[in-house]
């Protein structure tokens, strides 16, 4: 699912039969990805899964600012540092 | 193992007939989901407030009558949104749920409150609470939400595929209410079976150590047995259990691990996979419509409460408008509660004998309690407002941005309040700390926060300011006074935040953890559930700083109090003359209105010279004497040593002691004769002035930066749990307001401005 990863200018980088995954951080307001993996990322991809954003779950990005960033998943919101989301890797989707 | 009732599930619920005569009720469920709410629903008025065993989370707990007489214990369990605890308040939600608290009781039933709006990841915590194999109920609560994001759930559908019942609720309107209470009187539901599944390898290794488990632990139930082995396998924080397994189940575990490993099996998210395996379909199932994802009105509030620029704004603004509050509003309620303790006093001395006990009462306990109540103004008025911003969704918003400035002085985002209350007052500032997760974080919250200028410094910067700084103004706008207090507060801050940074660097390490947090939707703040939380603050911190304050004022009455002297020599026999000749000469121009107001001042000057004697002689001015020599080299004699034991009780009776030292009678900041005497006092070893400019100086220095606050130190003290922060802040705040004001003084004199 994850397959080649390799180094972007995003940062690090997958590719797979679906497209390739970019940083969560690269994704723009009102856009919306799914998560595929957490890379790098230990006791904050414990506490991001608790917050329901996790392998598969469809986010879309409420404010993309300099440091932080709001994204919503399902009817939650959940605010996090843009350096954590760097390192959160998503498939760019369609909007529903 | 059987897969499918692995955990004693489909069983008869163990609070299926419980023997006991109160009901245990846990309310669990994520945070920001309505569960105090539901809470305060259930239980009324019933209520009481206090903290789990050993540590500083707190445990709400209320009661809930049966028609059949039969009393039910509700516990408010703190929010979580797992049971594989990280943080504190996790552990302790944990460690209810399986009867580890509260005495060893395990719940009858569990009430697991979940937002309607967010089932999914909601219900991965119900999914774990079932887990356990407690009897269960559903409270779906904010169903309002649900439908307002245009969600039709089938609540008939979710309880059939979840085995237990599930209740839709709005509780802050009060709906579904009376149906939850229902289900919590009535007969608790059996607990089913577990329906999700591990992968075969992984309940492999699980049933082979839960097995070994039932042997070594057989007090565990197997649904325990299961949630052991799997926490202990996955790393799913196995804090509580490792301390009953030895080092041979360790090893155990370890070779399960490799074993998975090897397998190419990824097992630490075994347990996480698995559960949402089975709740991700059922959620679809049960939500029968579901609208397209679109902007909300919180998003677009938020669109600017957390601009980058405009949200640091915002926050500034409803921050000075909090910290207004609090300043002013509370100072009438202050001053009622000042005149009332007073004249509690006056009653009681009049009402009893004169002598060691009434005194004891009145300076002591009665001292002590106005020492402890007078802070309840700003308490209330500083929790009202927090509880507010917290419960309108707002404070979530503010500790996101202020996040990232606060982080570099060691703190969080949800920092700044605590600190920005302490300006009105250390004691609430400390408790609003409660607030902050990490626990690092809100270490060094606490140890800073009374560097920040509080209210009761600013009578002794306002005798001191007033007494040596000269009414003079720069360039016609900006007065000399005003200057040197905004100096003296921005002197507060410049410290904290270095205290801040080097405290988290160098003694309260560890890496910063990112702040991820969960942003509720804005709403209208419930009044009854932010009164409610006022109060039991509020009487948290009677109950507990109280008794610390009342007895540490009771320690300080006996050391100003003896030994005792009997009165100074003299004075006594004057005081009588006085009186006789005053009644000699009744008949003549003695009994003029003149004469008895000059007897009057000449009494009090006596009662003056009497109390002066008495303190200086008492163990606080022997005390005084005994630190001189230590606080010489920052400028100050034993009368300002005395003072500053006397500031213990509290800041501003710095200014009482030295109106006692210098026989002034009612003495306040404001008094012009006491301004007058510290000015004029000449040491008569050197002839050279008690008080100069520069030590007045050094004083309000030390005063910034001295712990000198019982009241402080008792609720780190509550809120640290322990004598070794609050002790460790008295040193380090005593060290650094030392070394501050030698360097101001001696720096003073080297400049030759002594």
């Amino acid at each position: 699912m994850q397959g080649q990863r390799h180094k972007h200018q995003h940062g690090i980088c997958c590719r797979g039969p679906e497209g390739p995954c970019i940083p969560l951080a690269s994704i723009k307001v009102s856009q919306e990805a799914v998560i595929t993996s957490f890379d790098a990322l230990n006791g904050e991809a414990s506490r991001l899964r608790d917050l329901g954003i996790r392998e598969g779950s469809r986010v879309r990005i409420i404010l993309s600012g300099p440091n932080q960033m709001i994204v919503a998943v399902d009817q939650a919101r959940v605010g996090l540092p843009r350096n954590v989301a760097d390192l959160v890797l998503v498939r760019h989707v369609a909007p529903a | 193992m059987d897969q499918h009732s692995p955990t004693g599930g489909g069983s008869p619920a163990p609070g299926a007939a419980p023997a006991r005569d109160t009901l245990l009720v846990a309310i669990a469920g994520n945070p920001n989901v309505g569960k105090t709410t539901v809470f305060n629903q259930l239980t009324g008025l019933r209520q009481k407030v206090g903290n789990y065993p050993g540590i500083t989370v707190e445990r709400k707990t209320g009661y809930l009558s049966a028609p059949d007489g039969r009393r039910i214990e509700v516990v408010d369990v703190p929010g979580t949104y797992n049971l594989h605890p990280k943080a504190l308040d996790e552990e302790v939600a944990y460690r209810v749920l399986i009867g580890a608290i509260e005495g060893g009781r395990t719940p009858d039933l569990a009430v697991c409150v979940v937002d309607a709006a967010n089932l999914e990841r909601n219900l991965y915590l119900v999914c774990q609470i079932l887990d356990l194999g407690l009897p269960t109920v559903v409270a779906l609560n904010m169903m309002d939400a649900a439908e307002g994001a245009g969600m039709e759930i089938d609540v008939e559908r979710l309880s059939r595929d979840l085995a237990v019942p599930v209740i839709p609720m709005v509780a802050s309107k009060g709906s579904g209410v009376a149906e939850l209470k229902e289900a919590v009187i009535g007969p608790p539901p059996p607990c089913p079976p577990r329906r999700w599944h591990l992968e075969p390898q992984v309940q492999q290794e699980v049933d082979a150590l839960s097995e070994r488990l039932g042997t070594e632990l057989p007090d565990l139930t197997p649904a325990q047995r299961f949630v052991d082995a799997l926490r202990a396998v996955a790393h799913e924080g196995a804090a509580f259990f490792e301390t009953h397994h030895d080092q041979a189940f360790w090893e155990e575990v370890k070779n399960a691990r490799r074993r998975l490993a090897e397998a190419g099996v990824p097992y630490e998210q075994a347990g996480v996979c698995g559960r949402y395996a089975w709740i991700t379909p059922l959620v679809r199932k049960a939500i029968t419509h579901q609208q397209q994802a679109k902007l909300t009105a919180s998003d677009r509030v938020d669109a600017v409460t957390t601009h980058p620029v405009v949200g640091p704004l915002i926050f500034l603004l409803l921050l000075m408008l909090i910290f207004q509050s609090v300043f002013t509003a509370a100072v009438p309620l202050m001053d009622g509660i000042d005149l009332g303790v007073s004249a509690l006093s006056e009653w009681l001395e009049q009402a009893l004998p004169a002598g060691m006990l009434t005194s004891l009462l009145v300076d002591g306990v009665v001292a002590g309690f106005g020492a402890v109540v007078i802070f309840l103004p700003q308490i209330l008025i500083l929790f009202f407002f927090l509880g507010l911003m917290e419960d309108s969704g707002y404070m979530a918003r503010a500790a996101f941005i202020m996040d990232r400035l606060m982080k570099r002085f060691g703190m969080s985002g949800r920092s700044v309040v605590p600190l920005v209350s302490s300006f009105a007052c250390a004691v609430p500032g400390i408790m609003a700390t409660r607030n902050i997760e990490n626990h690092r974080d809100r270490l060094v919250t606490i140890l800073v926060a009374p560097l920040l200028t509080c209210s009761a410094r600013l009578p002794v910067y306002t005798l001191l300011i007033g007494a040596f700084v000269p009414q003079a103004y720069i360039l016609g706008i900006f007065g000399y006074q005003g200057t040197v207090l905004l100096a003296l507060y921005l002197m507060g801050i410049l410290f904290a935040v270095l205290a801040g940074t080097i405290l988290r660097r160098f003694v309260i390490r560890g890496k910063p953890s990112p702040f991820i947090i969960e942003l509720p939707p804005y709403r209208a703040p419930r009044l009854r559930d932010v009164l409610f939380q006022m109060v039991e603050r509020a009487w948290l911190f009677v109950t507990r700083a109280g008794a610390i304050i009342i007895s540490i004022s009771i320690v300080l009455w006996f050391l100003a109090s003896f030994p005792d002297t009997g009165g100074k020599p003299g004075l006594e026999a004057a005081r009588d003359r006085l009186l006789s000749a005053h009644q000699a000469r009744a008949g003549g121009p003695a009994a003029s209105p003149e004469a008895a107001e000059e007897l009057e001042t000449a009494l009090a000057a006596l009662d003056g010279e009497q109390a002066r004697y008495r303190v200086a002689h008492s163990y606080i001015g022997r005390m005084g004497r005994l630190i001189e020599p230590a606080i010489a080299p920052l400028g100050f004699d034993w009368k300002i040593g005395v003072a500053l034991i006397s500031s213990f009780a509290a800041r501003e009776v710095a200014v009482s002691a030295l109106g006692t030292i210098y026989s002034i009678q009612d003495a306040d900041e404001g008094s012009a004769s006491l301004r007058e005497r510290i000015r004029d006092d000449v040491n008569p070893q050197t002839g050279k002035p008690v008080f100069t400019p520069l030590v007045a100086y050094s004083l309000m220095v030390f005063y910034v930066l001295a712990c000198l606050c019982m009241s402080t130190l008792a609720i780190v003290k509550r809120e640290t749990n322990s004598w070794r922060w609050p002790l460790f802040m008295l040193g380090y705040m005593t060290v650094l307001a030392y070394v501050a004001s030698l360097v101001t003084y001696q720096g003073g004199r080297l400049l030759g401005l002594g």
